[in-house]
């Protein structure tokens, strides 16, 4: 909000440099984001947070700096002359009637008649004020009506009497359809949530919100009719929203006006109006309130050892006072409630002691309050946490750069990946920023690619990126998503190793995973991969799925990107779950200090055998001192017979006790090559 | 394999190796090059025994054979060398190559942590040395979570559907890591003194300063006796310990936030200004007291700070949207 310091001159008497009031102002919590000269003012821009709807006016604020500075406010002049009856010889709800049909939005209405009002252009000081904050001078009566809006915080407006239709004012709901032509030029279509100010005729006011143009007040007016309401906050909100309209007078009933500040604001206006022209004010008011609204809080205790406590300082007796009293708050001195506060009427947030303690804090300066070291304390780090900082490490050490994605997925996400993994129904976001993220995303995979293409598409050649976050999937009986922490990483070169080779790198990052977490180790050789359906969307041939006992917890393998040359491989895994199976021990175990003994074996075998029927059978055949089978390499070729490949791979053979001799390793190896050769049809490749 | 053959190659290379490193001038090195590899050298003769071996074991003894005639090649050159008085320091590896030192290594392939992380981490190693345990909860929350336990009234602006990434009815992407607070207050009995850090999502336009998704990191302690000086102390050692400058300065302005009472936005001056690095305050009692813990005895305070603020700040990234947009060429700068 814009506050012109002149005006709050108006209220008190300040005697500091601007730069000083901007800067107490900001540290009591009315933070002020610039200063701008005006002619011989200043206008600070304050930013009033949304509990503190009594700051929306000069004197609110002046009131704050007043507390800050310990200055007196200068009382506000709140007279006028009036008449009985007018012309016709009629009183005031002679001449006009206020009926409200809905008093759960309207809960207080204060209407005043001024007869033959001269509105013409304003005098010097009026137009100075509201041209300092950005407004723009009408004339007197729109003007002043901004005036007091500016100055109290309390919207006020003037209708045109004589353009009224009949003699009533009914605040009422609109009716489904009827229309509204606004005062900024606007035309709107309500609905039965919207209140309306009406005529007998039609609607002339959307409540709190805005003026109708046909009542609007000219330069030529004679009779006007001042309304001061108070309206219930969140259905003005509503009618804003949805009609996407804003106004000063919405952005204050929104925040709830001070509902004694009505009438106050009304006599104010006429005081002004008063003291510029010879306008004649009808005496009274038509006036309705709702009983509720009369009721105010019960005064408050405020313990100075709870100042301290919740403070950390000790704030005196006197100084409570003085700052409580002058923001406004009473002290009772009678009866029971005799030491305690009453809240005024302006400050709706204040309820509870803590709100008191607040503000007890706020003038005093919290930024003065003295530090206090706490109790030193030491904390464990959680294993799974190390475990994941170690995930990350060994996927930065692999050359993956850490990469960070929306939560968000799009429709189309598994065009590339398929939807086998993480298949299921996503779940919808009602409201998306970017209208194709609608769903929270079941794999961190296809943000990663997308990364991919991004860069390769802009010339990065090699692109290795990771990322661990949540997905969010469905199950069956639970009423809200399954969070899932997952890793991911993808490799896509323009030039780089291709085939088994680059399969071999990409599930190399899992077998690296697995060993930190010591999957094997824990879950007894449970863990397997096993090719992806054909019709998993992943390329067949080239991927693998990851399963630990039942549960399937990663992928691997290869994806064709739109528009993107050279492989693209990518991998993801169950990485909170598998951090549930990590073994956390670590414990050293004795190795044979013997030398050992490596063999290498080439076979050629049927293309339709895995290495992981090879490699079982290996271990079926329980050899004797076998430590290590590794696989070496794997060929295929015009040399071989058709249908088949060639297989190398390393066994290391070592005794525990003693060194092995050639001789009974090649013993052993001949066995297992007639065992391969028997059951699988392998042929030693000479 | 034929294991006489073999072992002659062996003996072979031994022998042609040891006498290159005896001669002591040119022509005495001259004479072993003939002795080995000349045409009626011991190589040749090695080599004519080929034929008498089995044809299937005849590649692997030529290859040897090769590798041998390699070896003695090396040796020689490196002798002439040696001879001809050259410097030490122009001497060629034994590879033969004279290797240019000016060279660059051969790439390694580096990766990186997002500059997110990296902050993420810090943050919380130092608060982990003030005593800060490190505690999660879900991303996807229930009103209660996400409001109600927080103090925030049911027609609050901050529960309207439009500032909100609504799944269905009661169920939202957290807006606020503030939710682990109250998951944490309901699980366990105080005292309290933990941080929160994850993501939180707002529907807010996209600029240069804000996505609608970024991280926080929440802070809680609720114990006898917290006061706000304890607030002031911990945040002013934090940043201190995060920034290692002595020219940095904190200050708390007062705010308003419903989970907290009094209020403060976290001020920091860094460089060449202050940034809004996050919010704080003393827990409202009627957060305490929704959760069933007596806010007569406990009081605490609870922070948030802006993690991509920090990140920002300690890199000088102009523009959050850099954050998502992972270019490696952004990337690679921080491993």
């Amino acid at each position: 909000m814009k506050v012109s310091l002149n005006w709050l001159q108006d209220h008190v008497k300040v005697d500091l440099p601007v730069e000083d009031v901007a800067f107490k102002l900001t540290m009591c919590g009315l933070n002020c984001e610039s200063i701008e000269k005006h002619g011989d003012d200043h206008v600070l821009e304050l930013e009033i947070s949304s509990n503190r709807p009594d700051l929306l006016g000069h004197r609110g604020v002046a009131r704050e700096l007043a507390c800050l500075l310990g200055l007196p406010l200068h009382p506000l002049k709140l007279d006028y002359p009036v008449i009985e009856k007018d012309p016709d010889g009629r009183n005031l709800d002679e001449v006009v009637a206020v009926v409200v049909d809905d008093e759960d939005r309207c809960g207080r209405y204060v209407a005043r008649v001024a007869l033959d009002v001269k509105s013409g252009p304003s005098p010097p000081w009026l137009r100075q004020r509201i041209e300092a904050i950005g407004l723009r001078s009408i004339n007197l009566v729109v003007d002043l009506s901004n005036f007091v809006l500016m100055d109290l915080g309390q919207p006020l407006h003037t209708f045109d009497l004589d353009l009224l239709e009949g003699d009533e004012v009914v605040i009422r709901r609109a009716l489904g359809g009827e229309k509204f032509a606004a005062i900024d030029g606007s035309d709107h279509e309500l609905d039965a949530e919207d209140l309306v100010i009406a005529d007998s005729a039609r609607v002339v006011a959307l409540a709190g919100v805005m003026g109708g143009s046909r009542t609007e007040v000219g330069g030529k007016s004679s009779r006007i009719l001042l309304e001061s309401a108070w309206f219930e906050p969140v259905p003005v909100r509503e009618t804003c929203r949805r009609l996407l309209l804003n106004s000063d007078s919405s952005h204050r009933f929104e925040r709830r006006v001070d509902v004694d500040g009505a009438d106050i604001a009304s006599r104010r206006f006429f005081h002004l109006l008063c003291r510029e022209t010879d306008t004649q004010v009808l005496a009274g008011c038509l006036e309705t309130m709702r009983e509720d609204l009369l009721l105010s809080v019960p005064p408050i205790t405020v313990r100075p050892e709870r100042v301290e406590l919740i403070l950390g300082e000790a704030i005196s007796e006197q100084e409570i006072t003085r700052i409580l009293a002058g923001l406004g708050f009473v002290e009772e001195t009678e009866g029971d409630a005799a030491g305690k506060w009453s809240v005024p009427s302006w400050r709706a947030d204040c309820s509870r002691e803590i709100d008191l303690i607040e503000e007890v804090g706020r003038i005093h300066g919290l930024d003065r309050v003295p530090d206090r070291q706490m109790e030193v304390r030491t904390v464990p780090e959680a294993d799974s946490a190390q475990l994941s900082e170690r995930v990350k490490s060994l996927m930065e050490g692999t050359g993956h750069h850490e990469s960070l994605t929306f939560s968000f997925g799009t429709a189309g996400e598994f065009v590339e990946i398929g939807n086998w993994w993480c298949a299921g129904e996503p779940w919808i976001v009602r409201n998306p920023v970017r209208s194709n993220e609608g769903i929270l995303r079941r794999s961190v995979l296809p943000g990663l690619l997308s990364c991919v293409r991004g860069n390769r598409l802009h010339g990065v050649e090699t692109v290795r990126l990771f990322e661990v976050a949540r997905v969010f999937h469905r199950r069956e009986g639970m009423d809200r998503p399954v969070e899932k922490i997952h890793l991911a990483w993808v490799h896509s070169c323009f030039d780089g190793v291709e085939g088994t080779e680059a399969y071999r790198e990409v599930r190399g990052v899992a077998d690296a995973v697995l060993d930190l977490l010591r999957i094997d180790k824990h879950v007894r050789s449970s863990a397997t991969w096993n090719p992806v359906p054909d019709d998993s969307g992943m390329l067949p041939g080239s991927s693998a799925s990851l399963y630990v006992s039942t549960e399937r917890l990663g992928i691997v393998g290869a994806v064709e990107l739109d528009g993107v040359s050279g492989e693209t491989w990518c991998g993801e895994l169950d990485l909170g779950t598998l951090l549930d199976y990590a073994q956390f021990d670590l414990r050293y175990e004795e190795f044979s200090r013997q030398p050992g003994v490596r063999r290498d074996v080439n076979i050629v075998i049927s293309d339709d055998i895995l290495w992981r029927d090879i490699s079982t059978e290996v271990e079926a055949a329980q050899l004797e001192n076998l430590e290590d089978l590794t696989f070496v390499d794997l060929y295929r070729g015009k040399q071989l017979p058709k249908g088949h490949k060639s297989v190398t791979f390393n066994l290391t053979f070592r005794a525990g006790d003693r060194t092995l001799t050639h001789e009974e390793v090649d013993e052993t190896v001949q066995g297992l090559i007639e065992r391969l050769e028997e059951r699988l049809q392998a042929k030693l490749r000479t | 394999m034929n294991q006489g053959s073999s072992k002659d190659l062996e003996t072979l290379e031994i022998e042609a190796l040891k006498a290159i490193e005896s001669a002591t001038d040119a022509p005495a090195l001259e004479a072993v090059r003939i002795g080995v590899l000349g045409k009626k050298g011991s190589l040749k003769d090695v080599l004519r025994n080929l034929g008498s071996l089995p044809v299937e074991d005849r590649p692997a003894f030529g290859a040897r054979a090769n590798v041998v005639k390699k070896k003695v090649e090396a040796a020689l050159s490196e002798a002439k060398e040696r001879l001809s008085g050259a410097s030490p320091k122009s001497r060629k590896n034994k590879r033969g190559l004279s290797a240019d030192v000016t060279l660059p290594g051969s790439e390694v392939h580096r990766g990186s942590r997002h500059p997110v992380q990296l902050v993420s981490s810090r943050m919380i190693r130092i608060f982990g040395n003030l005593g800060f345990e490190v505690a999660d909860g879900p991303e996807v929350e229930d009103e209660w979570h996400n409001f109600t336990g927080l103090n925030i009234p049911v027609d609050h602006i901050a529960r309207d559907p439009a500032e909100n990434f609504y799944l269905q009815d009661d169920l939202l992407m957290r807006s606020q890591t503030s939710t682990v607070q109250v998951r944490v207050m309901e699980g366990t009995p105080p005292p309290f003194r933990i941080i929160a850090p994850g993501k939180v999502f707002r529907p807010d336009t996209v600029d240069a300063t804000h996505s609608y998704m970024f991280h926080q990191l929440e802070g809680l302690v609720v114990d006898e006796g917290i006061t706000f000086g304890h607030l002031k102390a911990t945040l002013l050692d934090f940043f201190q310990q995060l920034l290692q400058d002595e020219g940095m300065k904190l200050r708390l302005r007062p705010s308003f936030f419903p989970f907290t009472e009094p209020s403060a936005e976290v001020d920091l001056f860094w460089r060449d200004g202050w940034m809004e690095m996050g919010g704080c305050g003393m827990v409202d009692p009627n957060v305490l007291e929704s959760v069933g813990i007596d806010s007569e005895r406990w009081t605490g305070f609870a922070f948030g700070l802006g993690i991509e603020r920090v990140a920002m700040a300690s890199y000088n990234i102009p523009d959050i949207r850099y954050f998502t947009d992972n270019d490696v060429r952004f990337l690679q700068q921080f491993s």
